[in-house]
């Protein structure tokens, strides 16, 4: 059996702000194996990012509190590490990209300078080594006339070309796990097929594990192997990508599905919308935080939090966990939905 | 371009040239962010307008609305039959009620310090309408609940309310002047897929009860398809291709049109979009280039030897394209080109 190569469990984190507390995550387990892509799909303030930049310690303390819960890696528990144990892993063993490349990048180096920092100090390449091995990873990126390019600043860039120096950066010491947080939300599409097209390269080269953040469903479907479904800092449903969209057993997801449109396919006259509003985050409800919003719910529902179950899944031999306890009609509800959708 | 009874604008060869900032000892440049657009829309019809970022999009939405300041700008437009290209801002208010704009950050667009019900209720008295200011309160709640926000919530702050709500509030206050036309500007882009899907809707049955028309801009293919029309491809600051929205999508013509849509991504992992996907070279050049040809040829996988040299012109079909493989005169198609960069001119 493949061994997990992350394993998060049961984590917890808040912040403490003047107006109460942000109750960010809530109990969140997950296994990461080598060589997958994960997608984290979820409302914006889900908990999403929090949760990433928690496995990382990049978390500011305060108003940032991991209240509870593990993540081991390389048989320790990284919540328990301190800044300096955590540099010999974060941008080595573990890289991040983010949606703005700025956060990344220091706007007053050349990209040389930040490419070759990383990779003297983790790889311990020579000075000539690494401005070579920075060239080439800026080629392997897509940058044109890299060997150039390499000694210019970010601002001379393109928000395009920021966003593959930054993946060059987090690839050049060839992670185990590449955590990528909304990398092309911000990118046109030709570019983000790009992107995706080089990670999925890199990943089959190196076996390399990619947790993908995103909000956008044609994304998850298009790289994506498993799928975490977060609300309200919860996950509330996960399972392989196929069965995620051919039998979602969660309404959050279900409602998700149904509401991006598609280009591919004449236009229905109204999309499904998910009425109401996310949670408020300070303020959740004591039972299933999808409640108000749902077309299914009971007194039931209101009274406690539903717990995950867990059943086999309907196109893997993986499973697919879930945290609802009218599960079978949701997944009934897509199915039927689901046949009654014009097609071309 | 005819102007019917029941064309809402019309915009016939539009450029919008912005002075670049003059690097010492270069001659001066212009960066060519419109450069020669036509399109019309008409009453209670959404025209969409997609491509990459840079491509003039927004520059001409604020053009229709006669808001470019500081910039060469020739061609005409018609709004609801009247040219207002060349109208001073004053003579410009009256043409205001015609036609608003939503734009996609609803936060920076929307007064912090007003509340939301005199934020929908400023324009109204801008412009006398209503009769007092009973009826414009009336005005007021009838707006907030035609997009769905409760009007109790009338005295709060646009901080109080989250980004999909601050979106209708926007809506409603671009309605607060019963316009014809709203110029949507990456109105739902900002938005959670949920949330976007309700003001989706929204427009889309405002459409329906008031009948006005959209200009529909967006970078997202999906949603623009959803609801839009019509649809017009644009590209370093031209419209490549111009056709009825299901014609557009299952049937692109031009070759940017095809790489785009093989590039976008489908919400079905049945689908194997990779399988089809044209990945073009490069990126958008710099808008700052004249071109004597197609502005596509050097990026574009079916270019022809005379792509770079010869302009193409967008027809005059129901399905307008502006590439020469559709141009049928005795161009040579087989002919390859000579050097896969477009010629230009300074
Ligand atoms: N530094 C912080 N201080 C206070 N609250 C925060 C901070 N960072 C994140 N949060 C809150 O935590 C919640 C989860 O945020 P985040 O993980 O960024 O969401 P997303 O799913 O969009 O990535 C949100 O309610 C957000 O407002
Ligand atoms: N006020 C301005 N001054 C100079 N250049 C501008 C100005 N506004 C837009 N541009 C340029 O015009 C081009 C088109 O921009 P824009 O209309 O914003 O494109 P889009 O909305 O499609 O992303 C871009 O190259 C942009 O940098
Ligand atoms: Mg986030
Ligand atoms: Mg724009």
């Amino acid at each position: 059996m493949v061994q997990p190569i992350l394993q998060v469990k049961n984590l917890e984190v808040e912040f403490v702000t003047d107006d109460g507390i942000v109750r960010a995550v809530n109990d969140i387990s997950f296994d990461l194996y080598p060589g997958e892509t994960l997608g984290i799909v979820g409302e914006s303030g889900s908990g999403k990012s929090v949760a990433n930049l928690t496995i990382l310690g990049l978390i500011p303390q305060p108003p940032g509190h991991v209240k509870g819960g593990e993540v081991l890696f390389a048989e320790q528990d990284l919540l328990k590490l301190s800044q300096r144990q955590f540099r010999t892993i974060r941008g080595k063993r573990i890289a991040m990209i983010f949606q703005d490349p700025m956060t990344a990048l220091n706007p007053f180096l050349t990209i040389q300078d930040q490419l070759i920092e990383v990779s003297m100090l983790h790889l311990g390449h020579t000075r000539a080594a690494a401005i070579q091995h920075a060239v080439e990873l800026l080629e392997l990126v897509g940058i044109p006339a890299a060997a150039s390019r390499i000694t210019e600043y970010p601002h001379q860039f393109s928000g395009g070309m920021r966003q593959r120096v930054m993946i060059a950066m987090a690839l050049s010491c060839e992670p185990d796990i590449l955590i990528a947080d909304e990398p092309t939300t911000a990118l046109d599409v030709t570019i983000q097929a790009q992107i995706l097209d080089l990670l999925k390269a890199m990943q089959d080269k190196r076996g390399m594990a990619i947790i993908f953040i995103t909000h956008d469903l044609g994304v998850v479907a298009s790289i994506c192997d498993r799928v975490l479904v977060m609300y309200g800092g919860r996950k509330v449903e996960q399972t392989d990508t196929k069965t995620l969209f051919a039998a979602a057993r969660h309404p959050y997801t279900l409602g998700l599905l149904h509401s991006a449109p598609r280009w591919d396919q004449p236009q229905l006259t109204r999309l499904q919308s998910i009425e109401g509003q996310p949670p408020d985050m300070m303020n959740l409800p004591a039972g299933c935080a999808f409640a108000p919003r749902c077309q299914w719910k009971t007194d039931e529902c209101l009274a406690a939090v539903p717990e995950l179950v867990s059943i086999g899944s309907e196109f893997s031999e993986g499973s697919h966990v879930f945290a609802c306890i009218h599960a079978d009609q949701i997944q009934q509800a897509g199915s039927t939905s689901r046949e009654e959708l014009p097609h071309a | 371009m005819p102007n019917s009874e029941n064309t809402i604008l019309s915009v016939n060869n539009l450029k919008v040239h912005f002075p670049s900032k003059r690097k010492f000892g270069q001659p001066k440049r212009w960066i060519r962010a419109v450069d020669g657009i036509d399109f019309d829309v008409q009453e209670g019809e959404t025209l969409g307008l997609v491509g990459e970022s840079g491509c003039g999009k927004s520059t001409t939405a604020r053009a229709i609305l006669n808001l470019i300041h500081r910039a060469k700008v020739e061609g005409t437009i018609h709004l609801n039959g009247t040219r207002i290209d060349n109208l001073s801002d004053r003579a410009m208010i009256p043409h205001r009620l015609t036609a608003q704009m939503v734009f996609q950050d609803p936060f920076a667009s929307l007064n912090p310090r007003m509340m939301v019900g005199n934020i929908i209720r400023e324009p109204m008295g801008n412009y006398k309408l209503f009769g007092d200011e009973t009826g414009r309160r009336l005005e007021v709640i009838r707006l907030l609940e035609l997009v769905g926000i409760n009007p109790q919530y009338m005295n709060r702050y646009p901080h109080e309310f989250s980004g999909g709500q601050r979106q209708r509030i926007g809506i409603a206050r671009a309605l607060a002047v019963q316009p014809k036309l709203i110029v949507c500007d990456e109105a739902v882009s900002a938005l959670d897929v949920s949330i976007q899907a309700q003001v989706i809707n929204l427009l889309m049955d405002l459409q329906q009860k008031l009948g006005v028309s959209y200009v529909f801009i967006a970078h997202d293919l999906a949603v623009v398809r959803h609801i839009a029309h019509r649809v017009g491809v644009m590209y370093l600051g031209k419209i490549v291709e111009l056709a009825d929205s299901k014609e557009l999508y299952d049937s692109p013509q031009h070759p940017y049109t095809t790489a785009l849509l093989s590039a976008a991504p489908v919400p079905d992992p049945t689908v194997d979009v990779r399988a089809n996907r044209i990945t073009l070279t490069g990126e958008v050049p710099s808008p700052d280039i004249e071109y004597v040809g197609c502005s596509f040829a050097a990026r574009c996988p079916q270019v022809l030897g005379h792509c770079a040299s010869t302009m193409p012109q967008l027809s005059t079909t129901d399905h307008q394209v502006s590439c020469l493989l559709y141009e049928d005169d005795n161009i040579d198609k087989s002919d390859p080109p000579k050097s896969n960069s477009a010629e230009v001119v300074v």
